[in-house]
């Protein structure tokens, strides 16, 4: 068969042919009245079998409807996670600096970020950041080495003792909404304090160490000072010590001053003295 | 998509959610298309009865899973299709044994058209010479020329409706009308032909 006239049939699309015209007066069929019945009685039926809408389901399913709040509540889940974990840290560079009078007046107290903290073999923060109970620990060395080993690696930065107590860092908690910055300043006053307190046990503690240094050790019967009692004492220049001997001498403390003149000799072995000294004891003048 | 489809689907989405009353105004709307669809397509009163209340049954349970995605008389006359198909499979009439010879048919009525003059076919016979010519077209050409004219559904709704591209309905449809037309001419004055 071959392909019908093209024209005629856009005719027909567009509504003006014949073949349109002769079906609409074909006698129009109409719906037998029990069909119609039956039809109304499956709708009415079907929606008494089901509860209305309404109270149903609605649209997609209880995954899809829930999805989107599922996914607001893990995200949030994940979110505080972080915060959490991540917080102590990020909260380090977000606290003020304060300029807290150092001990020594020439510190400038600044927070360190944490990479500084971490002592590096080699570098001045090693002995920045020698930690507090090191010290303590050999404040209460029983023997002068260890004394002097730790004199000499609180000292050798040439920063002072009051280094390790500089650096550490200021105790770090939960920022309140409200009055902060008080915190972190009364915080800050705190370390200061207690900086400054480390200072001068720092202090006190090189003193005691350069003392074992210089004194000869008691096992030796070597008195350390002119006086005994006052081993921790620096020696005097040998005039004046020489002119206390000559004083004690002068007063009658014979002995006394004998006992001086052999601590000075002990602590002045080179240094010259007259033969007619009266510093010198009787039987050597 | 037009106000009336709209509403169609308003219609069936409210009657989806328990209105009655809109699933009766929907019913009235479509059910002569429906049944007229039906009927000339299978050309057997009885079989368009029970497809008719399939449909409808169909469309009842599926109102809980209903959505609009196209207009509610495709959606509708996609149910009668497959439906009719169904009842071709179960009575054994396939589309192509369902077919007689137009050009037989044209001579049956170019016989009519060889009697005298006063006695040419008066307009009922014409129109029942149009309805047998209908009736002898294939059922794929049938189905497309009714789901066309009695449905009013575009080319590609019909497409979508048959199952086949546009092209292969629109191709369809126009054998149908050709042979229509055909068989129409000798009846027709020269001014109403063509």
């Amino acid at each position: 068969m071959s392909e019908p006239n093209d024209r005629s049939f856009e005719e027909y699309l567009k509504g003006e042919s014949a073949v349109s015209a002769r079906y609409r007066e074909l006698p129009e069929d109409e719906v037998p009245p029990e069909l119609d019945a039956a039809v109304m009685a499956k709708a009415r039926a079907a929606i008494a079998q089901s509860p209305p809408r309404t109270s149903r389901r609605v649209g997609p399913s209880s995954w899809v409807r829930w999805s989107a709040p599922f996914a607001v509540a893990a995200s949030a889940v994940v979110v505080v996670a972080i915060v959490l974990n991540a917080g102590p840290e990020q909260k380090m560079p977000m606290q003020p600096h304060f300029d807290v009078p150092s001990p020594l007046g020439e510190r400038r107290y600044t927070e360190a970020p944490p990479s500084e903290l971490a002592p590096v073999a080699g570098t001045p923060s090693e002995r920045i950041m020698v930690p507090e109970f090191e010290a303590e620990e050999l404040t209460s060395s029983s023997t002068a080495q260890e004394a002097d080993d730790a004199s000499r690696t609180l000292s050798a930065s040439g920063e002072g003792p009051s280094a390790p107590t500089i650096a550490q860092p200021v105790p770090s908690s939960p920022p309140t909404p409200q009055g902060a910055d008080e915190v972190q300043l009364a915080k800050a006053r705190e370390a200061a304090s207690a900086a400054r307190n480390e200072s001068e046990r720092q202090k006190r503690l090189s003193a005691d160490i350069a003392a074992r240094r210089t004194a000869p050790s008691a096992s030796s019967g070597q008195i350390a000072a002119p006086s005994a009692s006052a081993s921790a004492a620096p020696p005097l220049p040998p005039e004046d010590w020489l002119e206390r001997i000559r004083t004690l001498r002068s007063e009658g403390k014979t002995s006394e001053a004998d006992e001086q003149w052999r601590a000075f000799v002990t602590a002045y072995p080179d240094f010259a003295v007259s033969a007619t000294d009266a510093a010198r004891p009787a039987t050597q003048q | 998509m037009d106000a009336q489809s709209a509403d169609d689907s308003a219609l069936m989405l409210r009657y989806r959610d328990g209105d009655l009353r809109a699933f009766e105004l929907l019913y009235a709307r479509h059910k002569g298309g429906l049944y007229r669809y039906l009927q000339r397509l299978t050309r057997d009163t009885e079989a368009a009865n029970d497809l008719f209340q399939d449909v409808w049954g169909k469309v009842i349970a599926s109102r809980d899973r209903y959505e609009v995605r196209a207009q509610f008389k495709t959606f509708l006359f996609q149910i009668a299709h497959n439906c009719a198909i169904d009842y071709f499979r179960r009575v054994g009439r396939s589309w192509a044994h369902n077919t007689t010879d137009i050009a037989a048919l044209a001579d049956v009525i170019a016989g009519d058209e060889g009697q005298a003059p006063e006695s040419r076919a008066s307009a009922a016979q014409v129109q029942s010479a149009f309805r047998r010519a209908l009736d002898t077209l294939p059922p794929e050409q049938r189905d497309v020329f009714l789901l066309y004219e009695e449905c009013g559904l575009s080319l590609d709704d019909i497409g979508h409706v048959t199952g086949v591209a546009k092209e292969t309905a629109k191709s369809r449809l126009r054998y149908a009308v050709s042979k229509l037309r055909a068989v129409l001419e000798p009846h027709q004055p020269a001014s109403i032909a063509s």
